[in-house]
């Protein structure tokens, strides 16, 4: 009993009972999804999203992303794994001058400068493409994030099967035709459940697809 | 009283500047905020090694510490003597230029207590005082002001007033000390004043009628004074007549007056070599201490700085730091400079630093946010819509200028990349990233960034879709995609040598992944995704 009790004690174990005030929560912009995580992502604090490049992963941060700005603060991208698209900040309502793109060198320095951002108190929100990640070092990310009232998503890798953290949220993001599959993977206070469609055919038409795909073409490259 | 005047002598300027700045590295924010001298502690404590300057030129004893004189060693020995008097008397070369900056680094602190300050290289400086009694309300609360920073800069200093600046240095020389503002009691201390003190003794020709007037058996100023003025003319050069003018206080001896430099350049001299860069934090410490005291007083702040470092046997090394925000405090800059030489390794040892300013500005206060639930005071957060996002200028917060300061510093200005937007209908022009530029930032008056917005923003839904993620040259497509009714041609450049025509379409491929992908003449590329 007394490990389960220190482990409750050290936030590596919680259960439904005694969860922690829900504290404030950002709404997410999508329906399906504030309803999935019980009213939005939850504020200031660090948010774990596993899911492969090009799905739709950053579109279904962008309202959230966008709306602390409000407040004339930066967006920070750390490490992304290609160019962050100007013409896509902007149709988002992003100035650009807003946005800082950062190339650290080493994982190191990309933790690092993860940490300034977030205790600054002067990024609304920093995302992050890394894929390891100890204990140590997000508790010092939570600490930061809680600090300077920031959100901090980081982007991994497919691979979940890796360390349990001790984190707020944890997603798994599949592709799907009209949108994405979100699958809560971990959540502080919450009980698991399916799977949920995220439907964004109203947001971005032209990104989604019909069950029956009939005016579709099939295009072969070349070197196929 | 016509005019009075002070002359500070430091006889062992540069050795003391020498020790005191590395024993002493970073002067305290004491109670005298305009000077933040050191705080006093006894001047060399009796563990301090025996110093002494060697003169390059002639070889003999030019300054030395008390340690070093408590061995008997004295100005004007041959170093061989000295050697033989104390074993482990350790031997700095004389730098004249050295020990002019570090006079000139006194006479602008003493800027900040007495306006008109004339500088005597190598190492005294003139007061001219009578203007400043009235405000200081007579000699004694003057001089105890100026004795209370002198001793906070920790040197050996001599000191007299005299009528004159002529008549202060020769009693300075002869009878150092000598404080007062009685003409009587001036005159009478003159009298006794050796000539070989005066100011002939700096030329030839002086030296020359020095020894006449010995040879004649006149030592001292009160019996040349007794001299009848037509006599002396008629037996001396004009030179004798002209210094008894300028110690009767009726030729001019000052010609100009100290003038605070325009910009900060300050050096330091280390007398030990260093090797790590961690070493080199107290003696930058001290340096920017003395930039924080210099825009302090002017209340202005700095947006960047050069640090040259002297390296033995090898080429200097030149470290520029910039500040998005402009600072002053010793405590950011420091901070900034401690990320950048965590990078640094020294290919040579230390020998001295020299830390220059570049633009200053006028300082207005932090732009900080009033209504702001940010603080980092633990404040609750509050959701507020206060400010209308259609204001048409943002300004963005010395804090966020501050931390782009610090992720430059750390991680070099090629890795700290801002988006930008140009007017351009081909991807990799219109997304392509400038370095943040932190200088022309600074460039704006106000010191403050205003991010403008397009006035008038076209409505978003009116903007062409466009991905998150670009690659940053199309590479050929390799890859089945499903795609979506419709196209976008792009045909533009012909102006510019770098002519495009790609029909664009929107594709998803087997993983579920929406690709951008164009068709032109030579095949089908993927441009980047819709993430």
């Amino acid at each position: 009993m007394s490990t389960v009790s220190e482990l409750k004690a050290s936030g590596q174990i919680w259960s439904l009972h005694d969860q922690a005030s829900p504290g404030t929560l950002l709404s997410t912009g999508f329906a399906e999804l504030d309803q999935l995580l019980a009213g939005g992502f939850p504020a200031n604090t660090v948010i774990e999203i596993h899911s492969p490049i090009g799905i739709g992963e950053l579109r279904l941060l962008l309202p959230c992303l966008t709306r602390p700005l409000i407040h004339a603060q930066l967006l920070t991208f750390i490490n992304p794994p290609l160019l962050i698209g100007s013409q896509m900040l902007q149709a988002a309502g992003l100035a650009v001058e807003q946005v800082l793109v950062l190339q650290p060198a080493t994982a190191q320095d990309a933790l690092w400068a993860a940490e300034q951002c977030l205790k600054s108190g002067c990024c609304g929100a920093v995302v992050l493409w890394q894929s390891t990640l100890s204990i140590a070092q997000l508790k010092r990310l939570q600490l930061c994030a809680q600090h300077g009232m920031a959100n901090l998503f980081i982007f991994r890798g497919q691979q979940q099967m890796q360390l349990s953290l001790p984190i707020a949220l944890s997603l798994q993001l599949s592709p799907a035709l009209q949108g994405l599959k979100v699958q809560v993977l971990k959540r502080r206070g919450g009980r698991p459940m399916a799977p949920m469609l995220v439907d964004m055919t109203a947001r971005w038409p032209r990104l989604a697809l019909q069950n029956t795909a009939a005016n579709s073409a099939l295009v072969l490259s070349h070197s196929a | 009283m016509a005019s009075l005047w002070v002359y500070l002598h430091f006889p062992a300027l540069q050795l003391d500047s020498l020790f005191q700045s590395l024993h002493q590295p970073a002067p305290l924010e004491g109670a005298q905020p305009p000077l933040a001298a050191p705080a006093s502690t006894p001047a060399p404590t009796p563990t301090s090694p025996a110093l002494c300057l060697l003169d390059p030129g002639s070889f003999l004893i030019k300054q030395l510490n008390t340690a070093a004189r408590q061995q008997g060693i004295q100005a004007g020995m041959t170093l061989s003597m000295a050697s033989a008097l104390c074993h482990d008397l350790q031997v700095l070369p004389y730098q004249a230029a050295q020990e002019l900056q570090y006079l000139q680094q006194i006479a602008a602190l003493l800027y900040q207590i007495s306006a008109d300050i004339a500088l005597d290289p190598p190492c005294a400086v003139w007061l001219r005082i009578d203007p400043m009694l009235a405000l200081y309300g007579g000699l004694a609360a003057y001089l105890g002001t100026l004795s209370q920073h002198i001793t906070a800069l920790q040197l050996q200093t001599q000191i007299a007033v005299a009528h004159s600046a002529a008549a202060a240095q020769l009693l300075c020389f002869s009878q150092p000390g000598f404080v007062s503002d009685d003409p009587a009691l001036i005159a009478a201390a003159l009298d006794h004043c050796s000539l070989h003190h005066s100011q002939l003794q700096s030329t030839a020709t002086g030296q020359k009628i020095l020894q006449q007037l010995q040879a004649m058996g006149i030592n001292n100023l009160g019996q040349l004074l007794a001299i009848p003025r037509p006599e002396l003319s008629r037996r001396f050069s004009t030179e004798v007549i002209m210094m008894l003018d300028q110690v009767a206080g009726d030729r001019p001896t000052v010609s100009q007056f100290y003038q605070p430099p325009e910009q900060f350049c300050q050096s330091l001299e280390l007398l030990y070599q260093l090797e790590h860069t961690q070493q080199m934090q107290a003696p930058l410490g001290y340096l920017l201490q003395l930039l924080q005291n210099y825009l302090q007083l002017r209340d202005q702040h700095c947006y960047q700085l050069q640090l040259r470092l002297e390296l033995r046997d090898h080429p200097p090394l030149l470290l520029n730091l910039q500040s998005a925000c402009g600072e002053y405090q010793q405590a950011r800059w420091l901070t900034l400079f401690q990320l950048k030489l965590q990078q640094l390794k020294l290919p040579a040892p230390l020998l001295k630093m020299q830390l220059s300013a570049g633009q200053t500005t006028a300082r207005d206060g932090d732009n900080l946010p009033l209504f702001d639930s940010r603080p980092r005071d633990g404040a609750e957060a509050v959701n507020q819509q206060s400010t209308p996002a259609s204001t048409a200028t943002t300004v963005l917060t010395a804090d966020a200028l501050r931390l782009r300061s610090l992720l430059t510093a750390k991680l070099g200005a090629e890795r700290v990349q801002q988006p930008s937007l140009h007017a351009d209908h081909r991807p990799e022009l219109a997304n392509s990233y400038h370095q943040t530029e932190l200088l022309m930032v600074a460039g704006k008056g106000d010191g403050h960034y205003r991010a403008n917005r397009p006035p008038h923003r076209p409505s978003l839904s009116l903007l062409p879709l466009r991905p998150g993620l670009l690659l940053i040259q199309p590479i050929p497509l390799r890859m089945q995609l499903q795609l979506q009714p419709g196209l976008e041609r792009i045909t533009t450049g012909w102006w510019d040598q770098k002519p495009i025509q790609r029909d664009y379409y929107i594709g998803r491929n087997e993983d579920g992944q929406w690709c951008w992908a164009f068709k032109n003449a030579s095949g089908w590329y993927l441009q980047g995704y819709f993430a």
